[in-house]
């Protein structure tokens, strides 16, 4: 007859009890298990599509240029930068940019656009630009043309063989202006981004804004963002920090992150919430056990078992009715998390519209991560083993006579 | 005849705020191995209060209980046990076997605290309830027995363990006058057959019939101390 045994019958003795304190740890987890799959799965979605949209896991810019977003703010795209920063394990794809304000007219028409000037392979890799396409070319590096969002080409009415006309200033205080032939439009899923963005050729646009081999914007992609710091880290290192700064995706989508921040902050509070309560009934449940058996105690302290043992006794039996519960508890949320993570969940409403606004396909696929099981059933283990404290040192203030007499 | 217990002056008092009640007042006693002794006295005279201290449940206020040449009051609580799972059976009033162990699981409870081999403390368990007429009901809970077939299990947990001594502390209180007879014959089968050393209370004079001494206890005194 092991402890083990012994403690299994135990918790069979009162079952109502033991199946609501079951219940209620298997609840418990159940509920953490699919709300933090679902949380931790949109969020990483989030990033994905931030990063695969267009900011990338980190920037690199001329230091300043973030607070003033002007032509002057630019820095040297030179082999030295590039050939470091590749070598960084981690990185992933990486790609320039000259961002900059204009005005565009076509005919009567006139609007504000963002010109980006890029790498069109690099950008490509960096963020599927050729994928967006919807009519005419891509860029070439050689060809002097513009690709337009949809809604801008819309709204200056114009389309493919078209050319506009582009106004804005360029380095150094020279004003910039140039005729472009329209060879594509492409179309992003954010309406605020199709209906500013205009991409040419950098060399064009350092052209058009009389920069030599400078770029505002180096937009780094990463294998995993929980290394970003690092990152950000070696390329300072490297680098003068009054020359550049480098930016993670955090500080470039300030609202994102905070959103992400303020969701994932409720996430816990609710998880802790949830184990307070899980703790507490099994608190009860340990308390309810040891008062009625008291005497039973003090007969097996008489014949000569040991506090210790007893405890041990104890010990087993609320981590059965604790293994019971988060064991059924991932069975039962395995398969809902596994179905998820497969068939995303599609959002509705606010969470959309700002998933949206970001360039973000609107779904939640659900994180299937083998850690976080692990982490739950470790959390429920500690909690048994925190609401243990109390009742085990009353067992060790057992005092075999007064127990023989209860 | 070796003396397995020497009780000597001693003393329980208990402090009740200003009304001191004196439960043991000046006991000596000595016991021999393979004695089948009876304490006997009214309800309140300190039977339980000697059995408690004598099975190291209980503290003296002053005296001395030495077993088998140990000094029960110089070991710390948890030598103590120990030193009942190797030396002392106990029988209790309310018969307290272990609800969740059958039949012979609660004989081979202390053999297993002990740490005698399963074979070796199942074959002994089996012999014991064998001895007490329970060959027939060793997978039973507590619950699915009989008053009496629970006490004579608790007879035969107590005998498991081989130890120097069984205390009973009215063991026959809660039976009827069948089962009563029937578990002072197992007891008297035992103590002969086992060579094991009984010291029961009790205040029925039938049971008090069956012992071989009878010590007899008034307001925490022996007043008498007879060897048939
Ligand atoms: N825990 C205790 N606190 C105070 N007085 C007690 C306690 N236990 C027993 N007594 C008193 O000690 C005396 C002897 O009691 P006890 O040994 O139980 O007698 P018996 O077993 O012969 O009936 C009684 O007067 C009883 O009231
Ligand atoms: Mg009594």
């Amino acid at each position: 007859m092991n402890y083990l045994k012994m403690a299994w019958r135990n918790t069979l003795r009162n079952r109502a009890r033991s199946l609501i304190t079951m219940a209620s740890v298997f609840l418990a987890i159940f509920l953490a298990l699919i709300t933090r799959s679902m949380q931790i799965g949109s969020y990483d979605n989030m990033i994905n599509n931030i990063v695969g949209a267009f900011t990338g896991n980190i920037q690199v810019h001329k230091s300043g240029y973030w607070d003033e977003k002007i032509i002057d703010n630019v820095f040297s795209y030179n082999d030295r930068l590039v050939n470091y920063i590749k070598s960084i394990d981690n990185v992933s794809a990486i790609a320039p940019r000259v961002e900059t304000f204009a005005l565009a007219s076509y005919g009567n028409k006139t609007k504000g656009v963002m010109v980006n000037g890029i790498d069109p392979d690099a950008e490509d890799k960096f963020s599927k630009l050729k994928s967006k396409l919807v009519k005419g070319e891509y860029l070439n590096n050689d060809q002097e043309g513009v690709l337009l969002g949809s809604s801008l080409a819309e709204n200056l009415k114009l389309s493919v063989g078209d050319s506009i006309v582009i106004l804005g200033q360029g380095y150094h205080g020279s004003s910039a202006a140039g005729l472009y032939a329209v060879i594509g439009i492409v179309k992003f899923p954010s309406p605020d981004l199709d209906k500013r963005l205009m991409y040419m050729p950098i060399k064009y646009a350092q052209e058009y804004c009389s920069l030599d081999n400078q770029i505002t914007t180096l937009a780094l992609k990463l294998e995993d963002d929980k290394n970003n710091h690092q990152v950000k880290e070696q390329i300072l290192s490297r680098f003068n920090n009054s020359d550049i700064e480098v930016m993670d995706w955090r500080e470039l989508t300030p609202e994102l992150a905070q959103q992400i921040e303020a969701d994932n902050g409720q996430g816990i509070i609710m998880l802790a919430i949830l184990y307070l309560i899980v703790a507490f009934g099994i608190f009860g449940t340990l308390i309810m056990m040891i008062n009625e058996r008291v005497r039973e105690f003090g007969v097996m302290l008489a014949i000569g078992m040991r506090h210790y043992k007893i405890v041990t006794l104890v010990f087993f039996e609320t981590l059965i009715i604790g293994f019971v519960g988060v064991v059924v508890g991932v069975l039962f949320s395995l398969p809902i998390i596994a179905y998820f993570h497969n068939n995303p969940y599609q959002y509705t409403g606010e969470m959309a519209k700002i998933m949206e606004q970001y360039g973000m396909e609107p779904v939640m696929p659900f994180a299937f991560e083998s850690g976080f099981f692990l982490s739950q059933a470790i959390t429920v283990f500690i909690i048994i083993v925190i609401m243990l404290i109390i009742p085990v040192i009353s067992i060790a203030r057992l005092k075999t006579i007064k127990a023989l007499r209860a | 005849m070796e003396s397995v217990i020497k009780v000597k002056d001693l003393y329980k008092i208990y402090d009740e705020t200003s009304v001191e009640v004196r439960a043991i007042n000046g006991v000596d006693i000595e016991i021999n191995e393979g004695e089948f002794t009876a304490v006997v006295g009214p309800s309140g005279s300190g039977k339980t209060t000697l059995l408690n201290m004598i099975g190291g449940l209980d503290k003296p206020t002053s005296g001395n209980i030495m077993i088998g040449g140990q000094n029960l009051a110089l070991m710390s609580s948890s030598k103590l046990i120990d030193f009942r799972m190797h030396n002392i059976g106990f029988i209790f009033q309310a018969y307290n076997l272990i609800p969740v162990l059958t039949a012979i699981e609660n004989v081979e409870f202390v053999m297993h605290l002990q740490g005698i081999s399963y074979r070796e403390r199942r074959a002994r368990a089996k012999e014991l309830l064998e001895a007490v007429g329970l060959g027939d009901r060793l997978n039973s809970r507590p619950a699915k027995l009989s008053g009496g077939q629970q006490q004579r299990v608790a007879v035969a947990r107590a005998l498991a363990s081989r130890p120097r001594f069984i205390l009973a502390d009215e063991p026959t209180a809660n039976l009827d006058s069948k089962s009563t007879e029937n578990l002072l014959d197992i007891m008297y089968q035992l103590n002969i057959k086992e060579k094991a050393t009984f010291i029961f209370s009790s205040h029925d004079q039938r049971v008090v019939n069956k012992a071989r001494r009878v010590i007899n206890v008034e307001d925490g005194k022996i007043m008498s101390d007879i060897t048939k």
